[in-house]
């Protein structure tokens, strides 16, 4: 419980400064043209209002138990991400098919779990590539020209 | 008549039924294996259905619907785990009914129930949706603006830590801003093209919905433990289907049920688990033998079963009419509308009022589906409930990237969907819920246009919210939405306080 309000406050921080930014971001964009009472900036700039205002509200606030969620930060997570990263950096060049399966596998060796199979590993993340290109194809969504698949 | 003739034939097309048994059974698939939802199914089909006529597209979703409210019972009934939370109620009898050999009667029960309450509930919303649609269709910018304001503070309220809910949703608001505004001003796009147009919706879904699942998968997922059944109780799990003259003499558990869950569903906020529970405790007052209710009660499954799977022709009738949200699924639906590009609110029912009846139809028929589904389904009970969910993230994450490039076919809305997942990861982590904020980056423009609409109308003067009666109809329920759940936690608090300070 101690925990989770350090965590409401430092986030409350966080978001706080993220809607000072935005007000700021927002009082700058045009205002009202003549003949108008309202602008582009108009619904912004209460929109960062409020925000901000809530946001303290959770920097002060008595904290409240709350249920832990998943944890958001791990090296297998990181891990996975930066997968992702290089498949969307690579896709369109090695070919949708076989850069979805290897992304899978990659996925699938990040999993957690205690007694990992061959059938979990490798063939399920095969399995499922190809039934999500033959939907593609099935869809005639426009594939990129690639190397291979 | 003519629309619903011609909304028969349209879903009675071969490609239509296709989709709507698709539809059906990965709802019902989904919301059977605790820990996935008839929402994470939605989110993955709804990149798919992009490139596929309107129509089917609407087949697909009211079927995940239906599906994803009916499926829950498997589990709820062989393992006393609800695979949905519309299906808590039945795991009270439902369960028993399974510990004393009589599984498959609970599950041809909770059918027959869902059907009756699913076939009540369409009626109610046909008739009630047109009727609601003529008013709303009434509405000027400043009763707009405060309904969507309203539809924002019903889906804040689902959430018990409104600050952050409220927070989500503010946020979700925000992200709506970016991109071309009405004055033809660009906003925080940052110079990326691909967000010149708007903060794209579905990779949003993607990303805060299944791309997030895997990622924690990463992390928590841990293998299921095995459960054992003794063959006495496994023996009995195909669906024994009750006979007309006992489903008859049943008629007054499976009317109550299905109005009470159609009436539920309506109100925002209230979903399949609240109907279910208000049915079964109602049924339980009725009945002359209260005491057999949690032994494995049929009434009990009835009730709970029949409210619940009555709440989608409630909940349709909000959501279609005023573009209200009832709970995540339709949050997520509402989505579904802006992609096929049609209009959110009362104008779908003026500029086409065609995909309209399919819905109408679809909510009516997608029932009759669980008969085959529920038999298939019984059979499997015990074997779905043993798959480790380790083995379905592969099956997510590839959906989730063949939606994503269904889209666009570039690789920049899964850039988005990532980050989104990362947002995802964050919310949960620290307690924010998500469908505030998908339903923020929706409502966003329509709120927008609708209060600078109304001020331009007012000159500036803030009270044409408060002046028009309907509007402040509105902003008033908002208010007391929001606030109505503060009073009670801190009622409830003083009374834990007061049994602490006593003992």
């Amino acid at each position: 419980m101690q925990t989770q309000s350090i965590n409401d406050r430092v986030i409350g921080l966080v978001m706080a400064l993220f809607s000072a930014i935005f007000l700021f971001m927002a009082l700058k964009l045009p205002g009202a043209p003549p003949g108008f009472p309202v602008g582009s900036s108009t619904f912004p700039t209460m929109l960062g209002g409020l925000l901000l205002l809530l946001s303290l509200l959770l920097v002060v606030r008595r904290p409240v138990q709350a249920t832990p969620g998943t944890a958001f930060w791990k090296v297998r997570i990181g891990l996975g991400m930066l997968a992702t990263l290089a498949y969307i950096y690579t896709v369109m060049s090695v070919g949708i098919w076989v850069s979805t399966f290897l992304l899978l596998f990659v996925y699938a060796l990040l999993l957690r779990r205690s007694k990992p199979t061959w059938l979990e590993t490798l063939l399920l993340p095969l399995g499922s590539a190809s039934l999500a290109y033959g939907l593609l194809v099935l869809l005639d969504v426009p594939m990129p020209e690639s190397l291979l698949f | 008549m003519g629309g619903f003739l011609d909304a028969i034939l349209t879903v009675m097309q071969p490609y239509n039924l296709l989709a709507l048994v698709v539809g059906v059974a990965l709802g019902s698939l989904f919301s059977a294996i605790p820990g996935l939802t008839s929402t994470l199914a939605l989110a993955l089909l709804l990149p798919l259905t992009y490139s596929l006529p309107t129509d089917t597209a609407f087949v697909i979703m009211i079927g995940l619907m239906g599906g994803g409210l009916y499926g829950g019972m498997l589990t709820a009934i062989t393992l006393n785990i609800p695979g949905a939370p519309g299906s808590v109620a039945t795991t009270f009898d439902g369960h028993p009914m399974f510990r004393n050999g009589q599984g498959g009667k609970a599950i041809g029960w909770a059918t027959i129930s869902s059907i009756i309450g699913g076939v009540i509930s369409s009626i109610i919303l046909a008739a009630g949706a047109l009727q609601l649609a003529k008013v709303a269709l009434s509405f000027g910018p400043p009763e707009m603006f405060a309904l969507t304001i309203f539809g924002m503070a019903a889906v804040i309220s689902l959430n018990t830590d409104l600050t952050k809910s409220a927070l989500a949703g503010i946020f979700g608001l925000i992200l709506g801003t970016v991109g071309i505004d009405a004055f033809g001003d660009f906003r925080f796009h940052f110079g990326v093209n691909d967000l010149a147009g708007g903060m794209p919706l579905l990779p949003a879904v993607v990303g805060l919905f299944a791309l997030v699942k895997v990622f924690q998968a990463m992390n928590t997922s841990v293998d299921k433990p095995t459960i054992s059944f003794s063959s006495a109780e496994t023996a009995d799990t195909r669906m024994r289907l009750p006979g007309v003259k006992s489903i008859l003499k049943r008629w007054k558990t499976l009317l109550r049920g299905s109005l009470i869950g159609t009436f539920v569903g309506f109100l925002p906020g209230a979903g399949g688990n609240i109907a279910a529970f208000a049915a079964y405790n109602v049924e339980k007052r009725a009945s002359r033998t209260p005491e057999k209710f949690g032994q494995g009660a049929e009434e009990g499954v009835i009730a709970s079963e029949s409210a619940n799977n009555a709440t989608p022709g409630g909940s349709l009738i909000p959501t279609l009419t005023l573009g209200i949200p009832g709970d995540q699924f339709a949050a997520v639906m509402i989505g579904g509308f802006i992609i096929h590009g049609l209009p959110v609110g009362p104008l779908l029912f003026r500029d086409h009022v065609d995909i309209i009846y399919v819905i109408f139809v679809t909510t009516f028929l997608m029932n009759f589906l669980f008969l085959p589904i529920g038999w298939v389904g019984s059979m499997m009970a015990v074997p779905l409930a043993r798959l480790r969910d380790t083995l379905l993230i592969p099956i997510i994450a590839a959906f989730s990237l063949a939606g994503l490039f269904a889209i666009a076919g570039t690789t920049s809305n899964i850039l988005i969907a990532l980050i989104f997942a990362i947002i995802g990861l964050a919310a949960d982590r620290f307690g924010f819920p998500p469908a505030p904020l998908i339903l923020g980056l929706i409502l966003s423009s329509i709120m927008e246009d609708a209060m600078n609409q109304s001020l331009t109308l007012s000159g500036g003067d803030y009270s044409i919210f408060i002046t028009h009666p309907i509007s402040a109809c509105f902003l008033l329920a908002a208010i007391l939405f929001v606030l109505l759940p503060l009073v009670f936690d801190k009622r409830k608090a003083k009374k834990q306080q007061a049994t602490r300070g006593l003992s």
